[in-house]
């Protein structure tokens, strides 16, 4: 049983995302705005919640105001709403203190990934479960995990089916995870082979990872496109 | 060499530069000094006995001071010479043996031998002695301090006759009674000029002749004591020459005398003693006669004695005189109100090898003789030695100057910044002011301030060194930075003549390339001013000519104003036409009635501006309403997303509300690509993009690019045949926004492309273009201009009835722009081309 704070002066935002999230199985608690977030957070409730999803434009007290002042005392994971896309509004609330960000219009399959990835991690890593054991055939980047022995691949726990080469591709990007790789250098370390104009097809297989490994493949999380240049695996 | 980099190095270098400067210059001067007495060009016996003869004149000092007491002392006694004095002056002659010829000599019968020192000395009352007993000593020499100590005084007499000696071909004058040989600089005997001579000449000498004729005959009539002295003066002559030969004896005259009691009116007389003039025996000639103070005269032979019979007795007279003017002479002589003596000195050599006597001069002589001949050849070397190490001091501090030990950079400090020529200069004036003192303090070594006078030559010697020093530094470091010119104020003033030359000259041609007319304008002028200048001077208006010049002057001034200002005013209008609206005109040294025209091209330039920026303005709150009004619309586009998301999760029965639900999700979906697209368009159209500019791969660009759309162009059964030139190209762009623009352009391909054909993507690469060229076959008829496609919210069919909103190609012009690049469509047909060009980087 997850407690859940949800943040919004759109009361139909709210009660949608109250039917998703205790559909999961989760509590949810309720603020129309920041300064109410504020008090309950720092109420008796406070101390259980174990997760915030922040709304940015809110009246009172917006939300990037509100996670400052929440951070002050609390590192709960803080997802944030935003309607607003440009970098330079997810860059501020990812320094006041924000754990993520979805923009509006979301995909609710994909905010409930998030919500999940980020409460697995607050639970897990974050506390008692500290002595993991660390499997050295294990890559871990995000909720992605791969298995080299089980040549097993799972996304935010779940088993996702990968054909070999799309395993393959996958496997030289998370063990290369941050570095740009050209197709070439792609192409030729998984087909060892040379390419002669097949570099197109490292991006279909890249595209088809995406559909796989990603909720909203136009603004992937892990196989992000350097175009121009090339692939990296992001965090 | 790297030692010597540090500042302490330099010092030494500098240091050891001076001290052995100083020792070349002392050795040096030693040497000049000692070669003074012939050191090196006369024998050692020679040099001894010039220091002798010094040390002989020591000696004629004591002895003479002593001449109250009979010229003995206890001192003089003590010392190891022998000594004699005469009086009087006329000692060559005189048997230096004698001793009754002497006032006093200690002699005791030592022969004076051949190399004694004899001088003679004039004394008078006031003759002061300093004394010393040492021989040479710079603060106290020996030394006779009276007025007129040579004796000598500049006497002059009137002429009293003048005449010449054809055999001997030497003027003679007759003065202070007796004969003396005229200098030929103050004659010309000869025929160049008219013999009658000048007047003015001729009378003086006839009234000298006319004197001299009176006076023979008065001697004649006087007494006998007169007649005497003139008989006198003969016989003195006649000694002093000692030559007797063809002159009349003492009796001959007494009875010449006598029987020449008649006086010859035709005869010149001289002395008493008749002579023809020249002019019986000389025809055309005549003698001009120079003065010292510039008078000058042609005197007939009339007023010339011939003196060739007595030329026997004039030949050896020597003394010649100088003539202040044509009638009067001056010559050196004895001062008659001072005693002379002269002084016969040579040393005791018994006493003198007993060298017990150190405090004697000749002693102090001798000691002084060998040792300056014991150091004759050390000397020289001493000095070439130093010489070499003073040179060779310099060049290394030369070497060093500007190094520094942490750096292998020449750095130039305080001393070498000073601009080289005022550093030359300075140094040349600083080097002369020293040179004078230098000059000053060394004469007056001899003085009685020896020691200071030393010590400040010294002073003044290392100054001039330092200062030598500060300038070849100076001077080197500027050559090794190259810098001897361009450290200079000339180099500085002609940059700054140059800049005005090449400000004037950039003005000019700045002027003749905005106004057309200009050099026809100036032509026009020369024409008109060589014609109004041929016009003065056919006219001879010759009056007006400099009002003409400052006139034509004042003229080109203006005309070069107003050429000036109408340039500028043409330059600030032609800019503003093309659309540069931050050009206004400068108005100063305008004439007025351009500056009201200049004026008013400002004020149309700030309306411009100000057009503009409201322009901007309105723009930019354009865009800023669609941002805000976008992210409005997401919050409740997010509530419909959801709910239909949560209504397809329900279970409905119903099939239309099925469907209806999908039309819903499908829409919202859309609404929400339109939104974001919107905020993008307005963002770059209104300039609110930031670029990050990298090199980018175009072909790693393109193979990802269809990538990504494999399975939309499978799915819309359109087959994608791409023709890539090469394995790699590059490009500057910002890789996000480029990507992009490939995205909307692949998309335009996948939504409009007609199923079931090909499509076409090429990569060209030209001498300095890379080129995209996306070509696809439209399925619906594209009734519409390319121009149209590009605007925003326009598609091909205009119908709207397919998935997009119009916006792709508009965002993909506006970044492609921005970017650097362009992009082209072109309709033919149904063959629908897309042309994208960047710039090749390597």
């Amino acid at each position: 049983m997850n407690n859940i704070l949800i943040c919004d002066d759109e009361q139909d935002i709210i009660s949608a995302l109250r039917i998703y999230l205790e559909s999961e199985g989760m509590n949810v608690t309720s603020a129309s705005n920041g300064k109410e977030a504020v008090e309950i957070m720092e109420g008796p409730q406070g101390k259980d919640m174990q997760l915030i999803l922040m709304d940015v434009m809110m009246p009172v007290m917006d939300g990037i105001s509100a996670m400052a002042e929440i951070r002050k005392k609390s590192n709960v994971p803080i997802i944030m709403l935003t309607a607003k896309s440009e970098d330079a509004d997810k860059v501020i609330g990812l320094t006041v203190g924000a754990d993520d960000y979805v923009t509006k219009p979301f995909n609710p399959v994909e905010l409930m990934a998030r919500v999940k990835s980020q409460l697995r991690r607050y639970t897990m890593l974050g506390t008692q479960n500290t002595n993991n054991i660390v499997n050295t055939d294990t890559i871990t980047v995000g909720g992605i995990e791969l298995n080299d022995k089980s040549k097993e691949v799972t996304l935010d726990g779940n088993p996702v089916s990968l054909t070999p080469i799309e395993y393959d591709i996958l496997k030289l990007l998370m063990t290369h995870k941050g570095e740009v790789l050209s197709p070439r250098d792609i192409y030729e370390s998984v087909w060892k082979d040379t390419v002669i104009g097949a570099e197109s097809t490292v991006a279909v297989h890249i595209r088809h990872l995406r559909e796989k490994l990603e909720y909203d493949s136009a603004n992937p999380r892990y196989l992000k496109a350097v175009w121009g240049h090339g692939y990296k695996m992001g965090d | 060499m790297k030692r010597f980099y540090t500042k302490s190095g330099k010092v030494i270098l500098s240091i050891i530069c001076i001290i052995f400067s100083l020792i070349f210059s002392a050795s040096f001067l030693a040497c000049v000094l000692l070669e003074n007495w012939g050191l090196y060009s006369s024998t050692r016996q020679e040099f001894k006995q010039t220091l002798r003869d010094m040390a002989g004149g020591d000696y004629s000092v004591w002895i003479l001071s002593e001449a109250n007491s009979g010229f003995q002392s206890e001192k003089l006694s003590q010392m190891n010479c022998y000594y004699g004095v005469i009086e009087g002056n006329d000692v060559p002659n005189i048997d230096l043996n004698n001793t009754s010829n002497y006032i006093y000599n200690n002699f005791n019968g030592t022969k004076v031998p051949e190399n004694a020192y004899v001088d003679r000395y004039g004394i008078d009352k006031d003759t002061h002695f300093t004394l010393s007993d040492k021989f040479l000593a710079p603060s106290r020499p020996n030394y006779i301090d009276s007025y007129n100590y040579d004796s000598q005084i500049y006497i002059t007499y009137s002429i009293d006759g003048i005449g010449y000696d054809i055999v001997g071909q030497k003027a003679y004058v007759y003065a202070n009674n007796q004969f003396y040989p005229i200098d030929s600089g103050y004659y010309n005997y000869s025929n160049e000029n008219s013999d009658e001579g000048t007047p003015n000449t001729n009378k003086i000498y006839s009234k000298i002749w006319s004197n001299s004729l009176s006076s023979a005959s008065q001697d004649i009539n006087e007494e006998d004591e007169t007649y005497y002295v003139v008989e006198e003066y003969e016989e003195s002559v006649i000694n002093a020459e000692d030559e007797t030969v063809d002159y009349l004896p003492s009796e001959a005259a007494e009875n010449a005398q006598s029987e020449s009691a008649q006086i010859e009116e035709d005869k010149l007389y001289i002395g008493g003693r008749a002579f023809n003039p020249l002019s019986t025996e000389v025809d055309g000639y005549s003698m001009e006669l120079f003065g010292d103070d510039g008078s000058e005269g042609v005197l007939s032979l009339d007023n010339v004695a011939d003196l060739t019979d007595i030329h026997a007795e004039l030949k050896d007279l020597d003394e010649y005189v100088s003539m202040d003017n044509i009638s009067t002479i001056g010559t050196y002589e004895d001062n008659p109100d001072m005693q002379y003596y002269s002084v016969v000195c040579f040393p005791n050599e018994e006493k003198l090898s007993a060298a017990n006597h150190t405090n004697d001069f000749y002693a102090q002589a001798d000691s002084v003789a060998n040792k300056a001949l014991s150091v004759k050849y050390v000397l020289p070397v001493i000095a070439l030695i130093a010489f070499i190490i003073a040179i060779g001091s310099l060049i290394l501090f030369m070497c060093a100057a500007g190094h520094r030990k942490e750096s292998d950079e020449i750095v130039a400090g305080f001393i070498e910044k000073i601009p080289t020529d005022i550093a030359l200069i300075g140094t040349f004036f600083a080097e002369f002011i020293v040179l004078v003192c230098l000059y000053e303090s060394v004469n007056d070594i001899g003085s009685l301030d020896w020691f200071f006078s030393i010590f400040i030559s010294v002073v003044v010697f290392v100054a001039g060194m330092i200062i030598g020093l500060l300038w070849s530094s100076n001077f080197a470091v500027n050559i090794k930075l190259h810098k001897l010119w361009s450290n200079s104020i000339l180099a500085k003033i002609c940059g700054v003549v140059a800049k005005w030359f090449k400000t004037f000259w950039q003005e000019v041609r700045q002027i003749s390339a905005t106004v057309k007319w200009t050099k026809r304008i100036w032509a026009l002028f020369i024409v008109i001013s060589v014609i109004e200048f041929l016009a003065i001077f056919i006219t001879g208006a010759d009056g007006i000519f400099l009002f003409w010049v400052l006139e034509k002057i004042a003229f080109a001034i203006i005309l070069r104003r107003i050429l000036r200002s109408y340039a500028r005013i043409k330059a600030t209008a032609m800019e503003l036409a093309a659309g540069n609206t931050e050009s206004q005109v400068e108005l100063n040294g305008m004439p007025l009635f351009l500056e009201e025209h200049a004026r008013a091209m400002n004020d149309i330039q700030s309306g411009i501006n100000v057009a503009l920026a409201e322009r901007t303005k309105s723009e930019r709150m354009k865009t800023e309403l669609i941002t805000n009004v976008s992210h409005d619309i997401k919050t409740p586009l997010t509530s419909i997303i959801n709910y239909v998301d949560l209504l397809e999760k329900e279970d409905i029965d119903n099939s239309k509300a099925k469907e209806y639900l999908e039309v819903l999700d499908r829409q919202s979906k859309r609404l929400k690509k339109l939104i974001e697209d919107l905020i993008e368009a307005s963002k770059i159209s209104s300039g609110n993009v930031k670029f990050n500019i990298e090199k980018i791969n175009a072909v790693v660009l393109l193979n990802q690019s269809i990538g990504e759309f494999s399975d939309r162009l499978e799915a819309n059964e359109i087959t994608l045949v791409t023709s890539i030139a090469s394995q790699d190209a590059y490009l500057q762009a910002d890789n996000r926004y480029l990507w992009r623009v490939f995205d909307n352009l692949m998309s335009n391909i996948v939504k409009y492309a007609q199923p079931k054909t090909r499509a076409y993507v090429d990569l060209e690469e030209g001498e300095s273009k890379l080129r995209f060229v996306f070509r696809n076959t439209s399925k619906e008829e594209l009734n519409i201009s390319a121009e149209e496609l590009m605007e925003r919210f326009v598609r091909g069919d205009k119908s709207r009835y397919t998935d997009g909103n119009g916006l792709g190609l508009s965002i993909a012009k506006s970044l492609t722009e921005a970017m650097g690049g362009t992009i082209n469509l072109s309709i033919d047909g149904d063959l629908f081309k897309a042309i994208l060009e960047f710039d090749k980087v390597v």
